[in-house]
């Protein structure tokens, strides 16, 4: 279709390749080798677009992909300006970081607007392409998730789960207790990270720069939720038995608390096992903690089939 | 709310103003006398928690029109009909009065350019568009307004001009117009035409609904940024197509470096006032 080739040159043109320079006869040249395709009215016509006008677009489109990910990747950029050692020398910090948003294009074209699409094209292009900036720094993947993930968990719809009734617990026997049906929410995700890359996102957030080294290779167990009064995502660092047990249940299905403590008594230590009343004040502060930020949800109305 | 039509049928709302989510709370918690806002759907889309609770509590009490960015009017890909059919149920849950989207392409090869490109002015790209608009239209079963954009070069003009090309599709494809009097000013200036003479030449009594914006000037381009004030020129006019159309919806687009709401309600009232002026001159 004659039309879908006119659209397509001008893609290529603005996203691919450098429009042609020169005098218009010398365009019209260089378009007609690039672009067989095309028929000799379509290829005048596309000749006489200078050159600025038609990078006045490449320019608008990587821009804003690159304001999309710096909204997404605000700490991960600080650090690959903190990679560089020579950010000057360095194209690949160039000018606002914008050679390093074309040669995401280039990895991985952006198929649909959507700024969890993009961001994962990203997460992939530095994991796959850029081993070099992991060399320097291997807490780099574990950021780039924990930022991406903190946009897919502030952004995911909603589920079908009421927050819990904290203040309520206290007042109910161990048996009502251990009866309620609580469920993880889809949007949860818990993670096993090989840096303790919170740390150095609270700092970036609280002094509004990076610590002054980043931290070495330390396994954090964690979770991003959605806090159910604030809406914001969040991170919460998790003891083992709290993993553990979050890692047993499906997302949106109910379970009995009383399936939670099985596990959550099973993941703990020896010590932990032997002073009972201690481990059951730790269950109930991880119960608690993790219905405060929404890791669980009140599942009693739930329409899900039940665990436990 | 002004209760009067526009010459397109449409209510005439009056001034209305962008929803931005740095004014998600305070409007939620303040109230203020806005008469519309214009939502962009693909914001709201899949998505829950804060964006959809504040989309909630807002869409309670105020009148929300979705302007779209992803329709891609002008591609030869084909329609992502589930997408169409997504923006349909949201154009519902909000009871958006009408839908608008941008007569330009955004993606083509299933790309995504991620910003308004635009067509050649060519019998092809009409043919093209003018199906596309009934697609959505049958999808949308609401009035579907197209926008005309600001195009810093021409694909081709080969065929036909500007105002020629926006002409034919609206009248063949029966759909309402759209009409950012920034992008004519912008345009007007870039490809050296007179803006009253334009706006002389396309169909005035499709316009559904108006933007007005601020750009800004980069070398010997304008740039369509929505971050500064309107001009006194956009200004300017403004008054002459509400001369030629009465009341209408126009808003003031903000979309970089976006003011405060306080701000933002002061310059919809300013379009207010002179589209009542330039009305009430018009009834005497």
């Amino acid at each position: 279709m004659t039309l879908n080739n006119v659209l397509s040159a001008v893609r290529t043109l603005i996203l691919d390749e450098e429009a042609p320079t020169g005098s218009i006869d010398e365009r019209h040249a260089a378009l007609r080798l690039r672009f067989p395709e095309l028929a000799d009215a379509e290829i005048a016509d596309l000749a006489t677009i200078p050159p600025r006008r038609l990078n006045v677009y490449t320019d608008l489109v990587f821009a804003g992909e690159r304001e999309l990910l710096r909204w997404v990747y605000p700490v991960t950029f600080a650090v690959l300006h903190r990679l560089s050692p020579a950010a000057d020398d360095d194209p690949w910090f160039g000018e606002a970081d914008f050679d390093l948003v074309r040669a995401i294009h280039r990895f991985r074209a952006w198929k649909i607007g959507s700024t969890r699409m993009l961001a994962q094209n990203m997460a992939d292009f530095v994991s796959q392409h850029r081993r070099d900036w992991v060399d320097r720094w291997g807490g780099l993947i574990a950021l780039i998730d924990c930022e991406r993930v903190e946009t897919d968990v502030f952004y995911a719809p909603d589920v079908d789960h009421q927050p819990m009734d904290l203040p309520s617990l206290a007042d109910l026997s161990v048996d009502e207790l251990m009866a309620l049906e609580v469920a993880q929410p889809s949007f949860v995700a818990l993670r096993s990270f090989s840096h303790d890359v919170l740390t150095v996102q609270g700092y970036w957030r609280e002094h509004e720069k990076l610590p002054d080294d980043l931290p070495p290779a330390s396994r954090t167990d964690c979770c991003c939720s959605r806090n159910p009064h604030t809406l914001d995502a969040q991170w919460t660092r998790l003891p083992p038995a709290g993993l553990a047990t979050l890692q047993m249940m499906e997302p949106d299905r109910p379970y009995t608390v009383e399936s939670l403590a099985e596990v959550y008594v099973d993941a703990s230590s020896d010590a932990e096992r032997s002073d009972e009343p201690a481990l059951f004040a730790s269950f109930f502060d991880f119960l608690t903690s993790a219905g405060a930020v929404g890791v669980l949800l009140d599942a009693r109305n739930s329409r899900a089939d039940r665990h436990g | 709310m002004d209760q009067r039509k526009t010459n397109y049928g449409l209510p005439a709302l009056g001034a209305g103003i962008g929803l931005r989510r740095p004014h998600f709370d305070e409007i939620i918690e303040t109230n203020p006398p806005v008469r519309w806002f214009e939502i962009i759907p693909e914001n709201f889309l899949n998505r829950g928690g804060y964006m959809a609770d504040c989309l909630r509590k807002i869409s309670e009490k105020y009148t929300l029109v979705a302007h779209g960015i992803s329709v891609s009017i002008g591609s030869t890909d084909p329609f992502d009909m589930g997408h169409l059919k997504r923006l349909r149920a949201f154009c519902d849950s909000i009871n958006s009065p009408w839908f608008s989207d941008h007569l330009c392409f955004t993606m083509v090869d299933h790309v995504n350019l991620n910003d308004l490109i635009p067509l050649p002015f060519t019998r092809d790209a009409i043919n093209n568009v003018v199906e596309r608009v009934k697609i959505v239209q049958d999808i949308m079963e609401r009035p579907f307004l197209l926008e005309n954009v600001t195009y810093y070069m021409t694909v081709s003009k080969s065929q036909m001009s500007e105002a020629e090309f926006i002409t034919t599709i609206l009248e063949e494809a029966d759909c309402g117009l759209l009409l950012d009097v920034s992008n004519v000013v912008l345009n007007a200036k870039m490809h050296e035409y007179d803006p009253i003479a334009f706006l002389d030449s396309i169909p005035l009594d499709r316009v559904g609904q108006m933007h007005l914006a601020g750009f800004e000037e980069k070398d010997d381009l304008l740039l369509d940024t929505h971050g500064k004030p309107v001009s006194d020129e956009t200004w300017d006019l403004f008054r002459a197509v509400i001369e030629r159309v009465g009341p209408s919806s126009p808003l003031v687009e903000w979309d970089v470096a976006i003011p405060t709401l306080d701000r933002l309600m002061r310059e919809a009232e300013m379009a207010q006032t002179k589209m009542d002026e330039v009305c009430a001159s018009r009834a005497s």
